[in-house]
């Protein structure tokens, strides 16, 4: 649209002729060859702005459009799965502890069903009864000179424990809660961890960024040294520390995950205005009299929308693994709450027995992980300038 | 020369035979499955007893958790320091606990009843540098031991529970070593003198075999300037060794490796059958299990999870713990209903034991009263007395009971509370899986029972250290721990719940008849009387019961496999010294 | 550039105090045991006497502080008992050096040329699979990955040991055992580096020095080795930097898992056992590592590129 106007605006028009007129030129002598419409044509469709821009060229990459739907869609089971299950995430059953999956249709195909391979010792085997659904085969085991009966047995241990009215879809934990429901309220709580922690440090991150970045000079040594002291605290002592004195809860992963984690949003903010503090567009500005707020947040900011999206994405399924790597130590989340970070380090434990505790929770935080990872790249893509068109 | 080479030939068929024998015996858990119809009765002729003739190496292969020093005055874990030998050794004999004289020539004597001690030691002993150890070693060990500069973990040994002689002045500063009642009266004797007699099995089972002798050339080079530590036993070059096996190999965290030591008098006694003890520091439950079960460990703790599989396995042997595991209940917290004798006691009614034991331990036996079922009191198992057993029933989980308890307590503190519900705190520790869900099962169970609107539980995880620490400043309601008990003598270690006890956990507990119980059959007039110290045992007991201030829940006896080649001295568990490792033997290559 | 090494390592001095400082009054917010469960209260008292645990803040504070310019960095309290802090590291970091320069040797050059690979060959099928293991690689936790690594190599296959060889001196066998660990320690790194390289190299590849040098008849390969891959390689002493310095200071999910006696497993165990002297000693190490890595990477700024000028105002001068 703006671009027609000018157009108009340039055609030479009447002065000139009024110019002739006065040195007794008749006008009739003359004759108007010149073609004052526009023979150009007025370019249709609308202005493309920056986020438009961007949306577009994200549209058109698959991949992140998928991670797109994937993201919302574990978000949405983190708020409305465990409202799917008939239980809740602590109701136990303690007699029902580490049934495998179990999942109603599936079972029929012999896959999920709730069995599981045991050996067992004759006499167990025949306490169990017909809990046994068949013998994969049988062997003796000598101890001692001694022969022991042994058989390998597909143990359905629905009926073992006496679950048979039950389907936990995603098996139990060990004193007998659903996992399902235990999973979603889990991510739920990774999630709002991730989030929250990353909203406040891109916060933080920015406003400390683009002051120590916009400033220079003394301004930037000092804060630059501050955040030399913080970086310095190894992470890990610091997020103990923290997590003993305040107690595990969700309130304090959030602050242990902002603690540190604001300073690599505020490296990246202050390289932006580095960059851009001195280009000639900022410099004019500066000499028409507009004030730093203006500089900051006007001309140099916008610039860094798009890395400040892009790390901040990126940043959510970190802030996740960060909480799973402190359960792995016992310092996660208050029980009986769990998170991914809980449910894995409570399944890495029994890995090899009962691999379902460990298979579901870490096949939501790699589907995370990969989501939020191809969401990003996607979104890096779109928000960078150089790749405009392409 | 052709003879000499069928020889060769014959010699070397044997060995190859003899070889896949071997080999045959011991990968018979990996061995292929045999079937059960055709192949079955084959089985007995494989494995042709090669067990006795077993000449290899015998190395055990041991894990271990960390391995923090080899300091004696330092550590505490007396079942694996067997680098170090002491007066008097436990071993397993005939399936019983013996004592057996070790560096000492004799056992003890006590001509006044138990007041002064001399111990004749025997001649010819040495430390692993060459150097000789006599009395006057052991004399130079306990002074070390309770220097006063030095402060020393272990010093608590030599007055606790058994007093010698102005031993915690000496410890505090207040008095010279010649008063102390720790004597060399020559190179082979020693004498000790204690504060209150001591009963011969209490003396043996503390000072005897609780004080290994350092040895004075080293312990001084690795002393400061000011004399306020050492670091003897740090590094491999600072232990010296003086037991059944020698420390030949030590990483710190990584591994270590005893050799045993033919000079030991006891080896030469023939008590030791291994040639070599070697154990690997391994924090990882599930990396020990699979190594176990890959044949390369020669014993695994089993957990709960694998218990079901393992129960009935032939290489499974139970211990026996004498301490009980449960949760301190403060009647003294600033939260209102916990100063009522009648919510506590609902708690204890109310925490579903069995429940915990079978679903979360699975191997662990639950128990409704304080005093474990490993505690020997004479020669009985307390826990098996009329007394004791009226106790565990009376005790004994009952739902009715403690929602009967809780409506009392109830109706009295309700008001106290927002919207009448009744918050209550329950302190587990911090990175311990079983204790967690232990932790909600008990919150979900009491939830449950006494009713979500009107009681919660909230959890809270702490590292063990700091919540001991709040246990001492009464900071908490309820709170997981255990008071570690001594298995001859539980009246001793009853003294952490008496009035004079200058570091107690706080649960508000109080008692003047308990405390004279417990001075009384520790050093008063029933001290030598076994049935009133029972009597006195179960009173004390009950009284804690009766006021709530500790909930038992259950006694962790834990389960351990043993590799096949693996013989133990003894199937029965014994008190202080297990399966006595020092006696395990090996039957076939690995 | 002198001045500047002096000004930074001064700052970094002052840094490394006001983390010490820190680090004391924060370990003491712990409630904590210097005696260890179930001792007696003799012994406890005499312990915290000991340790000056029984005198004021403050008196503390000075106490410490004079025993650390004298370079007496005191001794473990609980967790290795009257052992000095200093030699614990000290005896610690050979293991952990040892493991993690080969975990380097793997992760760099694989990570580089997986990088290479992606870059040249984008949008194919190589690409894919590498971004592939690249994903696997982030979004599988570390402690899963390394059990796994142990459950299916040592216990299913037994191939490797399941545990690393500490006993002797170097020799084949205890190679063999190192593949598995430095495996699971070369997991994380090898996909930091191959994402950045590939970010690096396709952007050099598709810049204007690239058409002009191929313009000027550079062949391609000349083209992209001589210009395209220098140039990428710059931005990625960013990353390798930190990350050996990291390495450094251990991992404590692999030393669980594979019974490695490093220095990664002190943090967590000596907070927790309120090792006080040994925490700070442990903080300490870790702050110097990760200050030095940062003044490395910047100096290397500088050094690399030479447009990158350090400080300088609000206004280029």
């Amino acid at each position: 649209m703006s671009k027609k106007k000018q157009i108009k605006l340039e055609v030479p028009e009447t002065p000139d002729l009024e110019k002739i007129t006065q040195e007794k030129i008749d006008a009739g002598m003359f004759e108007n060859v010149a073609d004052d419409t526009i023979h150009d044509q007025a370019i249709e469709g609308e202005a493309i702005g920056f986020f438009k821009d961007a949306w577009m060229r994200f549209k058109k990459n698959k991949s992140s459009v998928v991670a797109a739907f994937i993201i919302l869609f574990i978000v949405f089971m983190a708020i409305f799965g465990p409202m799917m299950s008939p239980y809740h995430f602590r109701e136990q059953h303690t007699e029902f502890g580490t049934l495998p999956p179990r999942v109603p249709i599936l079972e029929n195909f012999g896959i999920f069903d709730g069995t599981m391979q045991m050996e067992l010792f004759e006499a167990d085997a025949i306490e169990m009864g017909d809990a046994i659904k068949s013998i994969e085969r049988e062997f003796y085991w000598t101890y001692k000179n001694k022969q022991y009966k042994k058989v390998i047995a597909n143990v359905d241990m629905y009926k073992y424990t006496g679950a048979e009215d039950h389907y936990f879809i995603f098996g139990t934990d060990n004193i007998g809660r659903d996992l399902f429901v235990r999973l979603w309220r889990g991510t739920r709580i990774s999630l709002l961890i991730g989030f929250v922690s990353v909203i406040i440090n891109c916060v933080i991150g920015v406003v400390y960024g683009s002051i120590s970045g916009y400033y220079g000079g003394k301004v930037d040594m000092i804060m630059q040294r501050f955040i030399e002291v913080l970086g310095g605290v190894p992470f890990l002592v610091m997020s103990i520390l923290f997590i003993m004195v305040l107690g595990a809860g969700v309130q304090s992963f959030i602050l242990v995950l902002i603690l540190t984690g604001w300073i690599g949003m505020s490296r990246m903010i202050r390289a932006q205005f580095y960059r851009y503090k001195d280009y000639e567009y900022v410099m004019a500005s500066r000499t028409m009299g507009a004030r730093d707020r203006v500089l900051i947040f006007r001309h140099i900011l916008p610039n860094a929308i798009g890395p400040i999206i892009t790390q901040a994405t990126f940043a959510v399924p970190s802030a996740i693994f960060s909480e799973s790597f402190l359960s792995y130590l016992g310092l996660g989340i208050q029980a009986p709450e769990p998170s991914i970070g809980v449910l894995l380090a409570e399944g890495q434990r029994v890995l090899t027995t009962s691999p379902h505790l460990t298979l579901f929770p870490a096949l939501i935080i790699s589907l995370l992980m990969l989501a939020f990872n191809m969401f990003g790249n996607g979104l890096r893509d779109a928000f960078d300038p150089r790749m405009r068109g392409l | 020369m052709k003879k000499f080479l069928a020889v060769l030939l014959a010699l070397a068929m044997i060995l190859a035979m003899a070889a896949c024998g071997n080999s045959n015996a011991g990968n018979e858990t990996n061995a292929p499955a045999t079937e059960p119809n055709g192949n079955g009765e084959q089985a007995p002729v494989v494995t042709d007893p090669v067990v006795d003739e077993y000449t290899g190496p015998k190395d055990y292969r041991a894990w271990t958790t960390s391995r923090a020093t080899f300091n004696p005055h330092m550590y505490t874990n007396s079942k694996i320091m067997m680098n170090y030998g002491t007066l008097v050794a436990a071993m397993s004999v005939n399936d019983e606990l013996a004592w057996i004289p070790h560096h000492a020539a004799e056992l003890p004597v006590s001509n006044d009843g138990g007041i002064t001690w001399t111990i004749k030691m025997r001649e010819g002993l040495t430390f692993s540098t060459g150097t000789t150890l006599d009395a006057t070693d052991y004399e130079y060990s306990m002074k070390m031991l309770l220097d006063p500069k030095l402060v020393n973990k272990n010093a608590t040994y030599l007055f606790d529970p058994v007093v010698i002689l102005n031993a915690k002045e000496y410890f505090q500063g207040t008095c010279e070593w010649e008063d102390v009642g720790i004597k060399a009266l020559s190179a082979n004797e020693l004498q000790i003198t204690l504060q209150y007699a001591a009963s011969e099995i209490d003396f043996l089972s503390t000072i005897c075999s609780l004080i290994w002798p350092v040895e004075e050339e080293t312990y001084e080079a690795c002393m400061n300037e000011d004399r306020t530590s050492t670091t003897y036993g740090t590094t491999l070059d600072t232990v010296v060794s003086s037991g059944m096996f020698y420390l030949t190999e030590w990483v710190t965290d990584g591994y270590e490796k005893f050799v045993r030591n033919d000079n030991d008098p006891l080896v030469k006694e023939g008590y030791v059958f291994l040639d070599s003890y070697h154990a690997r520091y391994i924090s990882q439950n599930s990396t020990r299990a699979e190594m176990f079960w890959a044949g390369e460990l020669d014993n695994h703790s089993l957990t709960g999870d694998d218990y079901v599989q393992y129960k009935n396995d032939p290489r499974a042997h139970s211990l026996l713990s004498a301490n009980v595991w449960g949760f301190f209940m403060n009647g003294a917290s600033s939260n209102p209903i916990m100063q009522s004798q009648d919510f506590r006691n609902a708690v204890h009614y109310g925490t579903p034991r069995e429940r915990i034991c079978a679903d979360v331990y699975k191997l662990y036996p639950a128990a409704p009263a304080i005093v474990s079922t490993g505690i020997y009191t004479g020669d009985v198992y307390y826990r098996t007395t009329e007394r004791a057993q009226a106790i565990a029933e009376k005790y004994a989980t009952s739902e009715e009971k403690a929602l009967d308890l809780f409506e009392k307590a109830y109706a009295e503190y309700a008001d106290q509370y927002p919207n009448g519900k009744v918050s209550v705190e329950y302190i587990y520790f911090e990175g311990q899986e079983d204790q967690k869900r232990q932790a909600e099962i008990l919150q979900e169970t009491l939830e449950n029972l006494f009713g979500k609107e009107r009681f919660e539980l909230t959890l809270r995880a702490m590292p063990p250290a700091s919540a001991y620490d709040a246990y001492r400043a009464g900071d908490y309601d309820l709170g997981l721990g255990v008071r570690l008990a001594n298995n001859f003598n539980p009246w001793a270690t009853m003294n952490v719940w008496t009035t004079t006890y200058a570091d107690p956990y706080q649960t508000g507990f109080a008692s003047e008849e308990f405390d004279q119980l417990q001075y009384n059959s520790m050093y008063g007039d029933i001290a030598t009387d076994m049935e009133a110290k029972i009597e006195a045992l179960a009173r004390m007991e009950e009284l804690l019961l009766e006021y709530g201030a500790f909930c038992p829940v259950m006694q962790n006896d834990n389960c351990v496999m043993y590799h096949e080649r693996i013989e133990l001295i003894s199937d029965v568990y014994l008190p202080l010294i297990g399966f006595n490792a020092n006696q395990y033997n090996i039957t076939a290559a690995p | 550039m002198l001045k500047y090494i002096l000004k930074r390592i001064a700052a970094m001095v002052l840094t490394l105090f006001i983390i010490l400082s820190l680090s004391f009054f924060a370990i003491r917010l712990i409630p904590g045991d210097v005696a260890g469960e179930n001792a007696a209260p003799e012994i406890k008292a005499a312990m915290e006497a000991r340790y000056h645990l029984d005198k004021p803040l403050g008196e503390q504070y000075v106490i410490f502080l004079k025993n650390f310019l004298s370079l007496d960095f005191g001794e473990s309290m609980t967790l290795y008992p009257r052992r000095p802090v200093f030699a614990i590291i000290r005896d610690k970091i050979p293991t952990t050096l040892m493991l993690n320069i080969f975990s380097l040797c793997l992760t760099i050059p694989v990570g580089l040329f997986c990088g290479i690979a992606a870059a040249l060959r984008k949008n194919t099928i190589v690409d894919y699979a590498i971004s592939a293991m690249v994903v696997f690689n982030v979004s599988v936790p570390s402690f899963v990955f390394a059990t796994l690594l142990q459950y299916i190599f040592a216990y299913k296959l037994g191939m490797f040991p399941f545990l690393l060889e500490i006993e002797g001196g170097f020799s084949f066998s205890k190679f063999w055992s190192m593949i598995l660990p430095v495996l699971a320690l070369s997991f994380g790194g090898i996909a930091t580096i191959t994402r950045y390289m590939r970010a690096e190299l396709f952007e050099a590849l598709n810049s204007e020095y690239m058409l002009l040098s191929k313009s000027k008849g550079l062949s391609n390969v000349q083209s992209t080795l001589r210009h395209a891959l220098r140039n990428s390689f710059i931005p990625l002493c960013n990353v390798i930097i930190p990350m050996f310095m990291n390495l450094l200071g251990g991992s404590m999910v692999v030393e669980n898992i594979f019974g490695i006696p490093g220095i990664g497993s002190l943090t967590s165990a000596s907070i927790q056992t309120s090792d006080y002297y040994l925490t700070i000693a442990v903080l300490f190490f870790y702050s110097v590592i990760s200050l030095t890595s940062m003044l490395l990477v910047d100096l290397s700024y500088g050094i690399v590129d030479p447009r990158i000028r350090i400080g300088g105002g609000k206004v280029r001068e």
